[in-house]
């Protein structure tokens, strides 16, 4: 509980700034979703063949989970792409269904004979609308608003991964980090939000239903409209501002996180631009769609993902083959790749330090006559993946005690040490290999696929800033697996900043 | 200015569903007479009231509203200058009873200093004071609301007054007394009125001239002390249910 409060008042300012940037996401997607649904609701009220399919549609849309929301949005020209507008996007389809519904039940459930008395005594469609039907609805309309506002909250936590900020930065930055301390930090604030977006709304709820006071009411109404229309018009020229020069994207990981920093220190340093971070995005396809659609222009990606995940082509593991692939697949479709950073995150074999160095094991070659009498460890992934150790036993022969345990990836660095298990397949950057004190056996034979760690930039950009491309390839070479082991070390395990980490880096070198 | 203020021109109406409800109906209704009209549920007399402010088309034949075919006339004109009291009041809960009666004058854009005037000299010309006029319509007894509904008909000072079953939900002395009211008021407004009502008794103590509906049909229309001699036995009936306490009136 201290860590938290420590937290909050050490990240004094920038949770006072994801608090505001998720007020305006639901502030203003909200009100969009009342200028929208309320019209729709009246619309449909008058047409009941209409609103059938109309609620059903909504619902539809409710049921598709905001994750794949987000995948649905990002390509699309206007819509889409990574940043607040997106999310807004997302969080007024989410708010139409309750809004709608609400707005035909409150429209149907008033009493024919009012309705009848209005049209009797003269009124136009529209001032019945205005004078009678609206203010009646009125209170089951704002139930709507409310529970729109209160999922909105909700919602655009996971707004985050698509870079648009907000109180879910946290809770992704906690998650990738696995310190839950930093999940509260954003998710309390947030559910504080809807506790207080929920109770605003429903005193609301039930002064329009006691009809006392209707001045204040009035008064009421108005400020809520006046401030949504700030809340609205804050959002539009954010999402539709003067973008800063250069946007480094990211994963939501901490080597990520660590990289992204990096790229971005060394732009600035090297060339003065404006530098707008956009770490934390919610995977590669995220990133990939980011940088294609031009909502960033750089990120770090791993050559062997690059070959899979995006280009769709069978993994080879000759490294510069899957690099000149990678790097002809990006040219044909506007990006660049630049220079290799320097290491390989693939996968890698662990022994124990003190048995390597009694024993002199240097590559997996050296391990195969003690593995007899080994066991051995791996997370379930490995277990599975054709360039795991189905292919690795075939390789090298390998052959253990007993067939290898099934555990948790993390938890066999842990496993390792402790003595558990003898040889495990870890992430050749994890932070933990240095601080548990493990050994990484080279592949000697050449079988684990090459995931090198390369910048990939919008070539335009690269064409409009060529001292961009300078900086991103003065960064080639630079980093090894120690340092990134290190460094992702002190993110994980001394709990340091990104940023901090990024600085000491570049400075050091 | 013509003696009639309504006419109807062998006007027949049929409902959306298709049930008859009038058939070749004529009638002419005077400038400032009060007219009630009388019959069985279901016998047509709220079509009648409809029809006259446009609410509902004849399919043939014609109403005429101060000379005019009603389907020559502007719907929100010809309803905002007829006062109508509709069955069960039809007060709007989300408005205090001042704003209440004072909805046509505000759709008619009157001056607000106008409205309140009028307000306050509508409430005490249904025996109502300015403290109900800042209650809201679920905090008035059933009589109260009723008068309320007469004031908010009467508001923007309409020629002619339609009012449906005014007096229909109320226990029998507080309809006594609206009954007397409504004479008084009628004395010193002088409003064309047409009045519905299933209540014959009611109909004799209220109209100048009472019209007999009987299946979408006029079978009769005579002043009070013509009407109880009717010998047509439809009339009679209707007569009969209330007979004794018309006997003790006399």
């Amino acid at each position: 509980m201290s860590a938290l409060l420590q937290f909050w008042l050490s990240h004094r300012a920038e949770l006072a700034g994801l608090i505001g940037q998720h007020v305006l996401l639901v502030g203003a997607s909200t009100a969009l979703a009342v200028a929208i649904g309320v019209p729709l609701g009246i619309f449909a009220a008058r047409r009941p063949r209409l609103s059938a399919p109309l609620v059903a549609l909504a619902n539809l849309v409710q049921t598709i989970p905001s994750l794949a929301m987000f995948g649905f949005l990002l390509p699309l020209p206007f819509l889409g792409g990574v940043g607040p507008r997106t999310a807004v996007v997302v969080l007024i389809l989410y708010g139409l269904l309750p809004i709608v519904r609400t707005t035909i039940a409150g429209l149907q459930g008033i009493d024919r004979t009012i309705r009848e008395a209005g049209v009797a005594m003269g009124m136009t469609g529209g001032e019945l609308l205005r004078q009678v039907e609206l203010p009646l609805a009125m209170p089951s309309i704002v139930a709507g608003i409310r529970v729109a506002a209160v999922v909105g909250v909700g919602s655009a936590t996971i707004a985050a991964a698509i870079g648009a900020g907000g109180l879910g930065e946290y809770i992704y930055r906690g998650l990738s980090m696995v310190d839950t301390t930093v999940i509260l930090a954003g998710a309390i604030p947030a559910a504080a939000l809807a506790l207080g977006v929920d109770g605003g709304l429903l005193w609301l709820e039930r002064v329009l239903v006691q009809r006392r006071h209707p001045r204040r009411v009035k008064t009421l109404v108005a400020v809520a409209v006046l401030g949504s229309g700030v809340a609205l018009g804050a959002a539009a020229a954010s999402v539709f501002g003067e973008r800063p020069v250069i946007v480094v994207g990211s994963k939501n990981f901490t080597e990520q996180l660590i990289l992204g920093e990096i790229v971005a220190q060394a732009i600035e340093r090297e060339t003065g631009l404006t530098v707008d971070r956009r770490l934390n995005l919610g995977g590669t396809l995220i990133c990939e769609r980011a940088l294609a659609s031009g909502d960033i222009d750089v990120y770090v990606e791993y050559t062997g993902t690059a070959l899979t995940a995006i280009f769709h082509r069978p993994l080879i593991s000759d490294s510069s083959a899957v690099l000149s692939s990678v790097r002809e697949s990006y040219a044909s479709s506007g990006r660049t790749l630049l220079a290799p950073l320097g290491f390989n995150n693939t996968f890698t074999i662990l022994v124990r330090g003190k048995d390597a160095r009694a024993s002199g094991m240097r590559t997996i070659d050296d391990a195969i006559q003690a593995a007899t009498g080994w066991r051995a460890g791996f997370g379930y992934e490995f277990l599975e993946r054709p360039d795991g150790f189905p292919g690795l036993s075939k390789r090298y022969g390998l052959r253990f005690k007993e067939p290898p345990k099934v555990m948790d990836l993390t938890l066999t660095y842990r496993a390792l040490a402790a003595g558990q298990v003898d040889l495990i397949a870890g992430d050749a950057t994890a932070g933990l290999i240095d601080a548990l004190d493990l050994f990484p056996l080279a592949d000697n034979r050449g079988y684990f696929p090459p995931y090198d760690a390369v910048p990939v930039a919008r070539s335009d950009t690269l064409l409009r800033y060529p001292a961009v491309r300078r900086a991103l390839e003065q960064l080639g070479g630079k980093i090894s697996a120690a340092d990134m082991r290190a460094m992702n070390n002190a993110a994980d395990a001394r709990r340091e900043d990104p940023a901090v980490i990024a600085r000491r880096f570049l400075e050091g070198k | 200015m013509t003696a009639t203020a309504i006419e109807f021109d062998r006007v027949a109406y049929v409902q959306p569903s298709g049930v008859p409800v009038l058939e070749a109906l004529t009638l002419d209704i005077r400038r400032g007479e009060v007219i009630a009209l009388v019959g069985r549920s279901g016998a047509g007399k709220t079509t009648v009231l409809r029809l006259i402010n446009r609410l509902a088309l004849p399919q043939q034949g014609r109403v005429l509203v101060g000379g005019r075919d009603t389907t020559e006339w502007d719907p929100i004109a010809l309803r905002r200058s007829i006062g109508y009291v509709i069955q069960d009041v039809g007060l709007f809960p989300h408005m205090t009873v001042a704003a209440n009666i004072g909805v046509v004058p505000r759709l008619e854009r009157w001056e607000p200093a106008r409205i309140q005037a009028r307000v306050a000299e509508l409430l005490d010309l249904v025996g109502l004071t300015a403290e109900h006029g800042e209650r809201w319509p679920s905090e008035l007894s059933g009589g109260q609301r009723q008068r309320v509904g007469v004031a908010r008909a009467l508001a923007a000072d309409p020629s002619v007054l339609l009012m449906d079953e005014p007096f229909g939900a109320l226990d029998p002395v507080t309809r006594a007394e609206l009954q007397g009211q409504f004479r008084s008021v009628q004395q010193r407004v002088g409003k064309t009125v047409v009045i519905v009502t299933h209540d014959m008794l009611e109909a004799l103590a209220l109209a100048d001239r009472v019209a007999v509906l009987d299946q979408g049909a006029l079978i009769a229309c005579e002043p009070p002390e013509t009407i109880v001699e009717s010998t047509n036995p439809d009339v009679r009936r209707l007569l009969d249910a209330v007979l004794p306490h018309i006997r003790r009136s006399h």
